[in-house]
């Protein structure tokens, strides 16, 4: 009898419903319109990007101080991407390199937006550099980060 | 502290790859190491462990309640057992807190994770909250690599400064017989390693790890009846910062100070550089060393590069970091912050061999959890 170690391989699919609730819902909503929303916290007037039902700092509602946000910002950092990753946006591994990066939105400069970048040569991207968001076209929007479907260089 | 707490035995698998190995051989393993060094059993009168704290996380088990996985080995059949599912580091905090209650005089601590079981990123990718930053496809690396360019971009921080990190702590490995890493690289092999999520390579993240580690606390009382080496808890602190890293500026870790300064205040550390003896910290990848280093004041804010440059936190520096090798010797998951505990106490011990820091009479233990650093525990530890 051979003692070989036994591996024994179980796909897991969990397929969640996750509720977005009313406040990251009505960024979703207002993003499959075309447009990036924060809220304000009515304390410490800081916004939240994604919106959330409450401020951490100051432990209050966060209500619905909804502040409009431009599609354009400035990267503050960035990465090429290159070793494979799943990706729940696309339900797959999601092809490499791209780039991720952290962008501060005109209008909103307590938070950073995370979201890809159209550009893929790291000799073009630096911390600093313009981009403005591109999103699908509005019949195929669903309410969802992928709404955008990259930020392109503006500068 | 007013009542103190000792740490009476500590012991751990090696954490190499376990193909072999079923999740409750790992905890089992282990917790049979620190109870025949302590001569220690699960006793109801008083006479030995009352009670135990596990750390282990059900998304890394595959397995809901992933104490249940090790309940039997861990001493938990018919008695009192509780799980922290973060660092490992928390488990020994709340462990320090169950004995200052009152409430028990001893517990034993065990802490495992398989990661070669399964894509360790699949599992931190379900670590961010689903429906902002995991449709982006963000993971712990991703999001490390948006921090490490944000701390290199803001703080001058270079590639080597980075690399010298990797260096240094494979160096260090060496000498740690629990470290699956076996080979020392030069900082130009680092430099020029594949790159993970640009700007962090391979050789800059944790690698893959499979174990488990065990720490038994006791009272002032039972500690000095149980060993001639008692390595006392003096101060702690833990503190949690936003889940969104977008929410933080993740050049400064302002959860990990907060932690800090509440440990050192507990433990009367005034100047942690000066005071403090080694340090074993959390760093999931290279650039995070020279960042908590700053969060933990043990140099001023930007100069983590200078600090390792100057070769203060090397074998035979002012301030050694990681003698151990540190994360990235190769330390599971969980287990992290719990095995920064084994080994400052066998420095405290003397009992470090190859790594030991002469005349160790402080320690820093560190550990973490989330994105970015999220969450923060610090201990401070002495003879
Ligand atoms: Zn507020």
């Amino acid at each position: 009898m051979s003692d070989e170690p036994l591996e024994i391989v179980i796909p897991m699919d969990l397929r969640f419903k996750w509720s977005a609730g009313p406040h990251l819902g009505h960024f979703l909503r207002e993003l499959r319109e075309g447009n990036i929303v924060a809220n304000r916290c009515p304390e410490c007037g800081r916004l939240q990007l994604p919106p959330t039902p409450v401020c951490g700092r100051c432990h209050v509602a966060m209500g619905t101080d909804w502040v409009p946000l431009s599609t354009k910002g400035t990267v503050i950092s960035y990465s090429f991407v290159v070793d494979p990753m799943y990706d729940a946006g696309i339900g797959d591994m999601r092809p490499v390199p791209y780039t991720i990066a952290a962008i501060v939105l005109d209008g909103g400069p307590d938070v950073a937006f995370f979201h890809r970048l159209e550009e893929k040569d790291p000799e073009k991207v630096r911390v600093g550099m313009r981009v403005e968001a591109v999103f699908r076209p509005p019949g195929k929007r669903q309410g969802l980060m992928e709404d955008i479907i990259h930020f392109r260089t503006i500068d | 502290m007013k009542k103190k707490v000792g740490i009476v035995g500590v012991a751990r698998t090696s954490y190499g790859k376990r193909p072999e190995a079923h999740l409750q051989d790992l905890s089992f393993e282990a917790v049979q190491k620190v109870l025949e060094q302590t001569g220690l059993r699960f006793t109801e009168d008083g006479s030995g462990i009352d009670a135990t704290v596990s750390c282990s996380q059900d998304h890394w088990d595959g397995w809901t309640i992933s104490s249940k996985n090790a309940i039997d080995g861990a001493g938990g059949h018919l008695r009192t057992e509780e799980k922290v599912a973060a660092d490992g580091a928390y488990a020994l905090y709340y462990a320090v807190l169950c004995i200052l209650s009152g409430h028990h005089d001893c517990i034993l601590i065990i802490a495992h994770t398989k990661e070669s079981q399964v894509d360790g990123r699949l599992i931190e990718n379900t670590g961010i909250e689903p429906m902002y930053g995991r449709m982006l496809g963000l993971d712990f690396t991703t999001c490390a690599a948006l921090q490490a360019r944000r701390y290199m971009d803001e703080r001058g921080i270079t590639p080597t400064q980075c690399a010298r990190v990797v260096v240094k702590n494979r160096k260090n490995a060496m000498g740690n017989p629990a470290a699956p890493v076996s080979e020392i690289l030069t900082e130009d092999d680092v430099l020029t390693a594949p790159i993970l999520a640009d700007p962090i390579r391979v050789p800059e993240a944790k690698p893959v790890a499979d174990g488990a580690c065990a720490v038994i606390v006791a009272t002032e009382e039972k500690a000095l009846q149980w060993t001639d080496r008692p390595v006392w808890v003096k101060g702690m602190g833990c503190c949690y910062d936003r889940h969104y890293p977008g929410y933080r500026d993740l050049i400064d870790p302002l959860a990990l100070r907060k932690a800090a300064t509440m440990a050192y205040g507990m433990a009367g550390v005034s100047d942690p550089r000066k005071e403090v003896d080694l340090v074993e910290l959390s760093e999931y990848f290279a650039y995070q060393e020279l960042l908590w280093c700053e969060g933990l004041g043990l140099c001023p804010e930007g100069e983590g590069g200078k600090l390792v440059d100057s070769g203060a936190t090397g074998p035979g520096g002012d301030i050694p970091v990681n003698p151990s090798g540190g994360l990235l010797a190769g330390v599971p998951v969980n287990v992290a912050g719990l095995d920064r505990a084994v080994e400052a106490a066998l420095q405290l011990r003397a009992e470090a061999e190859e790594r030991q820091v002469e005349g160790a009479r402080t320690a820093l233990v560190h550990g973490t959890g989330g994105a970015c650093g999220q969450m923060h525990c610090v201990l401070v530890l002495g003879r």
